[in-house]
């Protein structure tokens, strides 16, 4: 692991003086398989402040869920953990389940995606509250008045605590997730795309929720999505994920407005630009490596139309280019060239031999 | 309101299953060559005088349609007719069989869904240890080798080698307790009542612990289970949440399970000289005691739909999603 280092310590302007939430250094995470394992997570290092946000964006498959789930240590026993995760300056790398309890949902709550059936099929929402409470030792009363006044929040009927999960809609009990995951007034919500699966009101309510939420309760946000445009939305930072390494990281406005990694560029250009709607979107040709074999010194290379041959002989470093604004790309340098040939047609249609 | 709906949905099919049973058991029973009137001496036939007056004496000279409705008309009743070898009314003969198989596999049926449950659970939530490979082995054996085998084995050890057990029946004709506890009601009963269930337990635990644990390896990768970690439950409250999510099926099998129960298990019964139903079927069969057969297989076959019924209902209390459905 760890096969390169911070060049610079991305920061975020004025909130290099407090304490990170959330501080993630050199992670890697391996899955044991039957063969030579997957590597899911190769060497990222992150940062999420108190009240922060941050998205993470990539394709499927690129170990974004895989990282949301180590912050809180849910992932399952055949995944190897090295590096250091550190939350609130303890480190949750080495903490027994009992330890993890104390953080888990009680000061760092996880929102699942919408379509999966994250809530218990069996019980009723107000048991699901009651027994998430009394994990943390919170008393059944207490319990029913914050659910009640949680319901409220996310604008669902209190009355709606009585159904059992099949009952709601997808949105539905989507926001009762979120009601769930603020009974104890976290500081950090992790959510794995949590408007996957729901049509585009929904959606658009969902994320307009979160943002709300964020607001009135200084919750830090780790966000994972594919959606690009949402994560701009919500996200003050962005860090773009590949083949388990971090591509690009920065200030949203930073990332997207001028992006740096050819990654990141083909990404911007996958979604359609509502200030240009002329443009047309495209795709980046191939798909990502897969984890269980050998990367190329740059994971992306066989797809990028500007490899070079150092691309696959030397491993970029996340390199600054400007103030908490780094990107993995040998000529990250040259990016402004990159993005004015990023609209040549045809350009990502195939993958340069590499 | 819905659950009522459902309730009754349910209970109509099975009073309409019932009647069908009702209908093809008669209908069975008729199609055995001969009637009655046949079997009314063992070794000779009455003249054919005789066997006619008794015909229109019993209705058997009435057209099928007409026995069924008498036949019917007297189920409702309670009444099922009398034994051909005790002279006794069919109830009679069976109440008291019937209640010393429910005595034996009364104990076999929850133990061995009780231990089947709880070890399956355990199995299910260790899936891949050495531990897991030989709990499944270990309750497996058993469950293949043949009951009366077991069955004298552990009678060979406890009651003939150790002399812990009795050899066999259901109670001593002449017991005199020698100490306090001897003098405990249902002592003797108790004391003959080990084995088999042991017997039983051993052969039957197979079958509910393996569906449990698969249940369970299924419910262990369900996001709800992921969240509830996220929740910060307790590994005890996960595995009770997977346990309670993870019992539908063995609970469908263990209708079934009672309802073979019911019928006795003839193989434990001749072994431990238990005398319960499952002998008095065999021997009433071999006797062509009909009537007798026919309330026995009645019974049994009435235990599993409504049991069936029973589960059902519980499905929907167990898992909401049934209700509505």
């Amino acid at each position: 692991m760890g096969r390169f280092t911070l060049q610079s310590r991305i920061d975020c302007g004025d909130r290099t003086t407090s304490v990170a939430l959330l501080e993630i250094r050199e992670l890697s995470i391996r899955y044991r398989t039957a063969g030579a394992g997957v590597q899911a997570i190769d060497g990222v290092s992150l940062e999420l402040e108190a009240g922060g946000s941050l998205g993470l964006v990539g394709e499927s498959g690129c170990g974004k869920s895989t990282l949301a789930l180590a912050t809180l240590r849910l992932l399952p026993p055949q995944a190897e953990l090295a590096g250091t995760i550190r939350f609130a300056g303890q480190d949750v790398g080495g903490m027994k389940e009992r330890q993890l309890r104390q953080i888990r949902w009680r000061r760092a709550a996880y929102v699942p995606q919408s379509a999966q059936n994250a809530l218990v099929p069996v019980h009723s929402l107000r048991a699901q509250f009651r027994a998430t409470a009394a994990a943390h030792r919170m008393r059944a009363t207490e319990a029913d008045r914050r659910a009640a006044a949680l319901m409220r929040r996310v604008e669902l009927d209190p009355a709606l605590l009585e159904r059992f999960p099949h009952e709601l809609s997808g949105g539905m009990r989507q926001r009762a997730i979120i009601a769930m995951a603020l009974l104890f007034e976290p500081e950090l919500l992790v959510a794995d795309e949590p408007t996957t699966g729901l049509d585009v009101i929904v959606q658009r309510q969902t994320v307009n929720l979160l943002r709300d939420l964020r607001a009135e309760r200084n919750l830090a946000l780790l966000f994972i999505s594919h959606d690009i445009g949402v994560v701009a939305e919500l996200c003050e930072r962005i860090a773009v994920l590949y083949a388990g390494r971090v591509m690009e990281t920065g200030a949203t406005a930073d990332v997207l407005g001028s992006p740096s990694h050819p990654y990141t560029i083909g990404l911007r250009r996958s979604f359609p630009d509502i200030r240009d709607p002329e443009r047309p979107a495209v795709s980046i040709a191939g798909h990502p490596p897969r984890l269980a074999e050998a990367l190329a010194a740059c994971p992306f290379a066989p797809r990028c139309p500007f490899a070079q041959p150092v691309c696959v002989a030397v491993q970029p470093p996340l390199v600054a280019i400007a103030e908490g604004h780094a990107a993995a790309c040998h000529f990250a340098g040259d990016a402004a060239a990159m993005r004015s040939a990023a609209n040549r047609p045809g350009l990502w249609d195939g993958a340069r031999a590499a | 309101m819905a659950f009522w709906r459902y309730a009754g949905r349910r209970g109509l099919h099975t009073a309409v299953t019932l009647l069908l049973l009702v209908g093809f058991m008669f209908v069975l029973f008729r199609m055995i060559p001969g009637d009655p009137t046949t079997m009314m001496l063992g070794t000779g036939e009455l003249p054919a005088e005789a066997q006619q007056r008794l015909r229109v004496l019993w209705g058997l000279d009435r057209p099928l349609w007409q026995q069924f409705i008498a036949y019917a008309l007297n189920l409702l009743q309670g009444n099922l007719g009398m034994s051909f070898y005790f002279r006794r009314p069919v109830s009679e003969v069976i109440a008291p069989m019937l209640a010393n198989t429910v005595l034996l596999m009364a104990p076999v049926v929850i133990l061995a869904i009780v231990i089947g449950v709880a070890g399956g659970s355990w199995l299910g939530w260790r899936r891949g240890g050495r531990a897991e490979e030989i709990g499944a082995v270990l309750a497996l054996i058993p469950r293949a080798l043949p009951v009366f085998w077991t069955g004298i084995v552990l009678l060979a050890l406890f009651a003939y080698q150790f002399r812990w057990f009795p050899i066999g029946g259901i109670r001593e004709a002449f017991f005199f307790p020698e100490n306090w506890w001897q003098r405990l009601p249902f002592f003797d009963i108790t004391r003959h009542l080990v084995l088999p269930v042991a017997t039983g337990v051993l052969a039957s635990v197979a079958d509910p612990l393996m569906i449990q644990r698969t249940a369970l390896l299924e419910v262990r990768h369900e996001d709800f289970m992921v969240l509830a970690r996220a929740r910060g439950l307790s590994g005890r409250a996960q595995r009770r949440l997977a346990r309670r999510n993870a019992i539908l099926p063995v609970l469908t099998y263990s209708a079934i399970m009672v309802g073979f129960a019911f019928g006795g298990q003839v193989l434990l019964e001749v072994v431990f000289n238990w005398p319960g139903i499952g002998r008095l079927m065999v021997d009433s069969v071999t006797q062509r005691d009909y009537p007798v057969a026919q309330a026995a297989f009645l019974m049994m076959a009435a235990v599993v739909v409504f049991l069936n019924l029973l589960v059902d209902l519980a499905y929907g209390w167990l898992d909401p999603r049934i209700r509505g459905g």
